[in-house]
């Protein structure tokens, strides 16, 4: 076993050690038990009235997602869904719970939402519209997000080029397990739990050392400057990615299990109909899950740098959660297109799909342009990099005295 | 063997904590006498790299105390050292050994050896936070030792220990002292009495009086409250 792997293994088994690791750890798990478990339980209802367990819910939903499988979202299936909705009584609140609905509307449920979404601001027509005119109208959405965000004539090109690779009309697929993973529940709840976790529980890797004044015996010894400030790094951010991996893992687990494992091929304009990036859900979602790897390693970095240079685990805590927050609660305007750009660079920011990860504006680098998600790796791989080398200069120059 | 230490100085703000001293360190045992913010535990961390000065430099054999090197060779029990409560002893003694540089059977072998020689064979494999005030000093020891160090450097290392760890304490260090330099800060006289060739007297930050114990023909607690007046 080499030096370095010895330090590494003493510096995971202290991490392994403290209480404060096994508490977050345990409520991050419950907290994933208790939300697993209302998929499972529960009914839903209607007006008061039972409608169905979620099980069965998710069953139907399934079944009519499967059989619905590779239908062109086109002329033919609008005047279907039309159909359908037409039979249902047009004055009764509860249309949910009566036969018509569940036997003729809810197997074109899924399909619905996706008309309603790229219908964007004009969903009122959504039983109106013809194919022309809801692609016309999504095409508009899209025309009308560029200019939103101001893009340059270069950046407009570039994603008209990318519009010419998306087929039309859209194929329904069921895809709800991406979406999940995808949205709010998936990445991004992981992103804000990981986030949580390495601010309380890195924040003291190098400041146990002040607290319990075993720095002077590791400064005095041989390998105790560059060393073992590399090991501590190593084992923060290994052991902060091994936990990300979980969290991911038990998110994929919830998703698939609750509901199916379907819908990794099926185009991402389902859920985003305004993105202009051929893609599908499983490729968003394993772009998004290698950022948030990566933006793990850079945050749990950061939070043992920041930490060293105050020497307080609670200010480095306080710091990382507050930027947490504030990236995600403070609005910049779009006018500042650098600022805003950079803001959504944030991991809190970019790993919520539609906010950062979708943003139309480009990067240029070397004479191409990059989408955000395409240059923000190499982003956090260099701030890492920064980081480590500066907290190097500040672990190496610390000074014992005054105690 | 010789650890040069040429105009150390360290000054903060307010005050000279150490004050340009010069001295030159060979095998043996030195006692450093001098009241509380004498400058005597200033002056050991810069001994040990673990305190950047202000001016002046520290040598042992050409080479400087800012590099490895010389850390490989030094050994240090400070005054108020930490430990980590939920390791037990032999695993604390592990660590240190790896930080030390040592590859895993030798540190098994040494930390072993160690623990006997300070009686905690028995403890080696308890939490350090079940250990007694003395016992905790004595691992302090144990891992001031690991590298079998040519510069051992005590800063009250005899705190804690009853009579009977105190006076093993004595022997261990004066047979440490024939082969390596041992500095040894105390306000137990009689431990400088006992084990020490040389006696330093520290005030104020400066060195006023170096010698061997030999010269100072009266008690020497009475000499050293003499000297500091």
């Amino acid at each position: 076993m080499s030096q370095f792997s010895r330090l590494f293994y003493f510096e995971w088994k202290k991490i392994c050690k403290r209480k404060g690791t096994w508490i977050c750890l345990a409520i991050l798990t419950a907290f994933y038990l208790v939300t697993g478990i209302f998929y499972f339980v529960g009914s839903k209802y209607v007006d008061g009235e039972f409608l169905e367990t979620h099980i069965d819910g998710r069953d139907r939903d399934l079944a009519n997602g499967r059989r619905m499988k590779g239908t062109k979202i086109d002329q033919q299936l609008l005047m279907q869904i039309q159909e359908a909705f037409g039979s249902i009584p047009a004055d009764d609140p509860k249309y949910q719970l009566t036969d018509e609905y569940l036997s003729n509307v809810r197997p074109y449920e899924g399909v619905y939402q996706i008309v309603n979404n790229m219908l964007y601001n004009s969903s009122g027509r959504t039983l109106h519209v013809t194919e022309e005119e809801l692609y016309e109208i999504r095409d508009n959405n899209v025309k009308s997000t560029w200019d939103q965000y101001g893009l340059t004539e270069a950046e407009i090109e570039y994603w008209k080029n990318k519009e010419g690779h998306i087929e039309k009309p859209f194929t329904y697929e069921y895809a709800q397990a991406y979406d999940f993973l995808v949205s709010m529940s998936g990445v991004y709840r992981v992103c804000l739990l990981v986030t949580f976790f390495i601010a309380v529980c890195m924040s003291g890797v190098f400041t146990e050392e002040h607290g319990r004044r075993t720095d002077q015996l590791i400064l005095c010894s041989r390998l105790g400057r560059k060393q073992i400030y590399y090991a501590k790094i190593a084992a923060g951010s290994v052991f902060s990615l091994l936990v990300t991996v979980i969290l991911l893992l038990c998110s994929i687990f919830s998703a698939f299990l609750f509901y199916g494992t379907d819908g990794f091929s099926a185009a991402i304009q389902l859920i985003a109909p305004q993105y202009s990036y051929d893609m599908t859900m499983g490729e968003a979602f394993l772009i998004l899950a290698g950022i948030l790897l990566l933006s793990s390693v850079m945050a749990s970095i950061f939070t043992m740098i920041l930490s060293e240079l105050t020497k307080s685990s609670i200010a480095s805590m306080a710091v990382v959660i507050a930027v947490m927050f504030l990236a995600r609660l403070i609005p910049i305007p779009l006018m500042y297109r650098v600022i805003s750009q950079a803001w959504n660079f944030m991991p809190i920011n970019l790993l919520k799909f539609d906010a950062g990860f979708w943003d139309p504006r480009l990067v240029p680098v070397f004479g191409l342009k990059l989408t955000s998600w395409q240059f923000v790796p190499a982003v956090y791989i260099l701030l890492s990099i920064v980081f480590l080398y500066a907290g190097k200069k500040i672990y190496c120059g610390y000074q014992v005295q005054g105690r | 063997m010789e650890l040069v230490v040429d105009r150390l100085t360290k000054q903060y703000k307010n005050k000279i904590a150490v004050d340009r001293i010069s001295f030159d360190f060979r095998k043996g045992v030195y006692g450093l006498l001098g009241a509380n913010g004498a400058g005597k535990t200033t002056f050991m961390r810069m001994l040990c790299g673990i305190l950047q000065p202000t001016g002046g430099n520290v040598v042992f054999d050409g080479i400087d105390v800012a590099t490895e090197e010389y850390r490989s060779v030094l050994g240090y029990l400070p005054q108020d050292f930490g430990y980590y409560p939920n390791f037990t002893g032999m695993d604390f003694m592990l660590y240190l050994a790896a930080l030390k540089g040592f590859g895993k059977k030798y540190a098994a072998k040494k930390s072993k050896e160690l623990l006997e020689l300070v009686s905690l064979s028995e403890a080696a494999n308890k939490k350090i936070k079940t250990y007694s005030g003395g016992m905790k000093q004595r691992i302090g020891i144990a891992q001031a030792l690991l590298n079998d160090p040519k510069i051992l450097v005590l800063d009250e290392p005899t705190a804690g220990l009853d009579p009977k760890e105190r006076v093993r304490f004595r022997n261990l260090i004066a047979e440490i002292g024939k082969d390596s330099i041992v500095i040894l800060s105390t306000h137990i006289v009689s431990d400088i009495e006992h084990i020490a060739d040389i006696v330093l007297i520290m005030k104020d930050g400066q060195m006023i009086f170096d010698g061997q114990r030999e010269e100072i023909k009266e008690d020497l607690e009475q000499f050293y409250l003499k000297k500091i007046g």
